[in-house]
C-alpha cells in the first residue's frame, strides 16, 4: 500500500458531526504526534535555550545536575523522538492504533492551550536570561534552575495538549505503550552505549595507530610513530589519531545501518547466518578508517596539508561508509547463502525506471564529495567535475528525456525569482554562507585561466546542470516514489501534500545551514512542477534562482550565497 | 521506498544524537553527512526499486 494513502487524514463525516462527536482516525493523530515532535525540536532552535552546559557555571545542586546530566537528558530526547516517530509511522508490521473518540467539546479548549503553551515559553526565555547569566551563584540559582526546568516541562505539556485533546493522551499512551517504552529503552540505552564506547577509545586508538605504521612503513621510510601521544606521519606532516578518530564512531555507524537493514529486511535475509554481517562491516569499517589516515598523512606529506586535513579528512570517511554499506546490501543480494530465493522471477534485459531520475544527481553528489575530499571543502578547485559528471549521466539517458514534454511555463521564472528573494531575505539561513570568503579567496588565488574556467563551470552547473539534476530527484522522482514504489505509472501531476511535504524536506536537509530555504524552494519548485505537471517548469524556475544568485555573487560580491 | 525511509531517518537520527551527546565527540559535519546520507539513500532506492521489462 503507498505511504501517502496511510498517512492521509479522513474528512469527518456530517452525521459525526451532528452527533456532537468526531473519530480521530490513526493516521491523523499520528500526524498530530509527528507534528508535536517538530514542533518541540524546532522551538529548542528558534528560541536559545542555553543547553550548553559551559553556561551554567555552578557545579552542585539542582543547577550542577542540569549542567552535568542536561546534555545526556536532551541526547535521550532526541533518540526517543526519532525512534518512536520512525517506527511508528512507517512501520508495517505493528497493530494499528484504535480508532479513537472524543467530545467535540474538548477541541474548543486546544486555543487556550496555544496561548498557555506561548506564555510559558516566554516564562522560559525570561528564566534562562536571569540562569544563565556570567556569575550567578549561590542558593538562589537551585530556585530559579527548579523553575525553569518545571516551565520547560510544562510548556511541553501544554504542547501536548494543544496538538491532542487531553482525553485522548490516556487512549494514546495506552495504544503505543508497548513503543513508548521500547523507545525509552532504547533512548537511554543509546546515552548509555555512548559512555561504554567512551572507553574504548583510548584502546582503540593505539590498535588504529599499530596499523597505521604497518600500512605506511612500506611506503615511507621516514615514518615516526609516537604511541605515547598517539602521533604518526613524518617530519613534514603529522597526525595526532585522537578518540574520535580511532574508528569507532565508523563502527556505530556500520553496525547501526546494518542493525536497521537487517531489521528492516528480514524476510528476505537468512538467519542466523545474516548476522555475520555485523562483524565484517564493523571490521570493514574500521579497516577503512585506518587506510584514511594513512592516506591522510601520505597527502599530507606529498605537500597539501590543507586538502589533507579539511577535505579528505571528512569525505574519505564518508565515501568508505557509503561504499562499504552500499556493497554489502548489492554483493548479499546477489549470494544465496544469505538470502532466501525470490518468488517472482527474474525479468530478462530488464530496465530500472529510476536511473535516469536518480543518477544524474547521485553522480554529482559522489563528484562533490570526491572533489572535497582531493580539492579541500571550503573553496572546491575540482568543482568542474561535479558539471562533468552530471553531463556524463544526463548524456547516458538522453533518449528517455526526449520523451519528456520540455514546454517551459511564464510563471516558471517569476516562481524562481520568488525563491531567489526569499534566498537572500530569510535572515540567518539565506544569508552569507561560512565559507563565503574562502570561496572569494580561493577564486582569486587562481591564474587568471583558471579563474575564468573555474567560475564558467561553476555558473554552468549552478543554471544547467544542478537544476536539471535535482528536480529530476526531487520533483520528478521523490514525490511520485512516495506515492507507489511503480511512481513512472503516475504522471507527473499527480501528488499527495505529505509527498510534496516530504520531499521538500529532505530537498531542505540537503542545503544544511539553509534547511528553511530550501524547503521553502522545494515548495515553490513542487508548485511549478504541478501546476502543469512539466518537468521544464521545475527546471526553469531552480534554474532562475540560480543564475539570479550567481548574478549576485559575481556582481555585487556576495561569495558567501555560493 | 519505507523501509529506505526509514534506515535513512534513523541514520539521521543516529548521526543527530551523537552530535547532542555531550560525551561522544562526532567528526561528523552536518552539511557532509546530509550529502552522503543522501548519495547513500538514493543509490539504495536505484537498487530497490522493481526492475521492469
Amino acid at each position: 500500500m503507498p505511504v501517502a494513502e496511510e498517512i492521509t487524514p479522513r474528512p469527518i463525516s456530517k452525521n459525526q458531526l451532528r452527533a456532537g462527536h468526531f473519530v480521530l482516525t490513526a493516521p491523523a493523530l499520528l500526524w498530530r504526534v509527528a507534528f508535536l515532535i517538530a514542533l518541540l525540536i524546532a522551538e529548542s532552535q528558534v528560541f536559545p535555550l542555553w543547553f550548553g552546559r559551559f553556561s551554567l557555571t555552578r557545579e552542585t545542586g539542582l543547577t550542577g545536575f542540569v549542567r552535568t546530566w542536561g546534555g545526556d537528558v536532551l541526547h535521550a530526547s532526541v533518540a526517543f523522538a526519532v525512534i518512536f516517530v520512525a517506527v511508528r509511522i512507517f512501520s508495517r508490521g505493528t497493530p494499528a492504533i484504535p480508532t479513537l473518540r472524543a467530545d467535540l467539546s474538548n477541541i474548543h479548549t486546544t486555543p487556550s492551550f496555544v496561548a498557555a503553551h506561548v506564555c510559558t515559553l516566554g516564562a522560559v526565555c525570561g528564566l534562562s536570561f536571569f540562569l544563565f547569566r556570567p556569575g550567578v551563584d549561590g542558593a538562589r540559582v537551585d530556585f530559579l534552575c527548579a523553575l525553569w526546568l518545571a516551565a520547560i516541562l510544562l510548556a511541553v505539556v501544554l504542547a501536548g495538549c494543544a496538538v491532542i485533546p487531553v482525553r485522548l493522551w490516556s487512549e494514546l499512551l495506552r495504544g503505543t505503550g508497548w513503543l513508548a517504552f521500547s523507545a525509552s529503552l532504547a533512548a537511554i540505552s543509546s546515552v548509555l552505549v555512548g559512555y561504554f564506547f567512551v572507553s574504548f577509545w583510548e584502546r582503540t586508538a593505539a590498535w588504529t595507530l599499530a596499523v597505521c605504521a604497518v600500512l605506511l612503513r612500506p611506503i615511507l621510510p621516514n615514518v615516526i610513530v609516537d604511541p605515547a601521544n598517539v602521533i604518526i606521519g613524518t617530519p613534514a606532516f603529522s597526525v595526532a589519531v585522537k578518540q574520535p578518530c580511532s574508528g569507532l564512531e565508523g563502527i556505530a555507524l556500520m553496525l547501526g545501518f546494518l542493525t536497521f537493514w537487517l531489521w528492516l529486511y528480514r524476510r528476505e535475509y537468512r538467519f542466523p547466518r545474516a548476522l555475520i554481517l555485523a562483524p565484517l562491516g564493523a571490521t570493514a569499517s574500521w579497516l577503512a578508517n585506518a587506510v584514511r589516515i594513512a592516506a591522510l598523512v601520505l597527502i599530507g606529506n606529498a605537500g597539501a596539508p590543507e586538502a589533507s586535513v579539511r577535505g579528505f579528512h571528512s569525505q574519505a570517511g564518508w565515501l568508505a561508509f557509503n561504499a562499504i554499506a552500499l556493497g554489502l546490501c548489492i554483493t548479499t543480494r546477489r549470494i544465496a547463502w544469505f538470502k532466501k530465493p525470490e518468488r517472482s522471477a527474474t525479468v530478462s534485459e530488464a530496465r530500472n525506471p529510476a536511473l535516469p531520475w536518480l543518477l544524474p544527481f547521485l553522480a554529482v553528489l559522489a563528484a562533490g564529495m570526491i572533489a572535497q575530499a582531493i580539492g579541500g571543502a571550503g573553496f572546491e578547485p575540482l568543482y568542474p567535475l561535479r558539471f562533468i559528471a552530471a553531463m556524463a549521466a544526463l548524456w547516458c539517458f538522453r533518449a528517455t528525456y526526449r520523451t519528456m514534454d520540455w514546454r517551459v511555463s511564464w510563471f516558471a521564472p517569476v516562481l524562481g525569482l520568488v525563491v531567489f528573494a526569499v534566498w537572500v531575505g530569510l535572515p540567518g539561513h539565506g544569508a552569507a554562507r561560512s565559507n563565503g570568503l574562502e570561496i572569494q579567496n580561493g577564486v582569486a588565488s587562481l591564474p587568471p585561466l583558471a579563474r575564468i574556467t573555474w567560475l564558467t563551470f561553476r555558473v554552468a552547473a549552478a543554471v544547467i546542470t544542478v537544476p536539471v539534476c535535482e528536480e529530476l530527484a526531487f520533483r520528478g522522482f521523490l514525490i511520485r516514489r512516495l506515492m507507489r514504489s511503480n511512481f513512472d505509472s503516475l504522471s507527473l501531476r499527480a501528488f499527495t501534500w505529505p509527498a510534496v511535504l516530504l520531499s521538500s524536506a529532505a530537498f531542505g536537509i540537503m542545503h544544511g545551514g539553509q534547511w528553511v530555504a530550501g524547503i521553502v524552494a522545494g515548495l515553490v519548485y513542487s508548485c511549478a512542477l504541478l501546476l502543469r505537471g512539466r518537468i521544464a517548469d521545475a527546471i526553469v524556475a531552480h534554474a532562475t534562482t540560480n543564475l539570479l544568485i550567481a548574478v549576485s555573487v559575481l556582481g555585487a560580491g556576495n561569495w558567501g550565497l555560493w | 521506498m519505507r523501509k529506505i525511509a526509514v534506515v535513512t531517518l534513523l541514520m539521521l537520527g543516529v548521526v543527530g544524537v551523537a552530535a547532542a551527546s555531550p560525551v561522544i565527540v562526532p567528526e561528523i559535519d552536518a552539511n557532509t553527512a546530509s550529502g552522503a546520507l543522501a548519495l547513500l539513500t538514493g543509490a539504495l532506492l536505484i537498487f530497490r526499486t522493481p526492475k521492469k521489462k
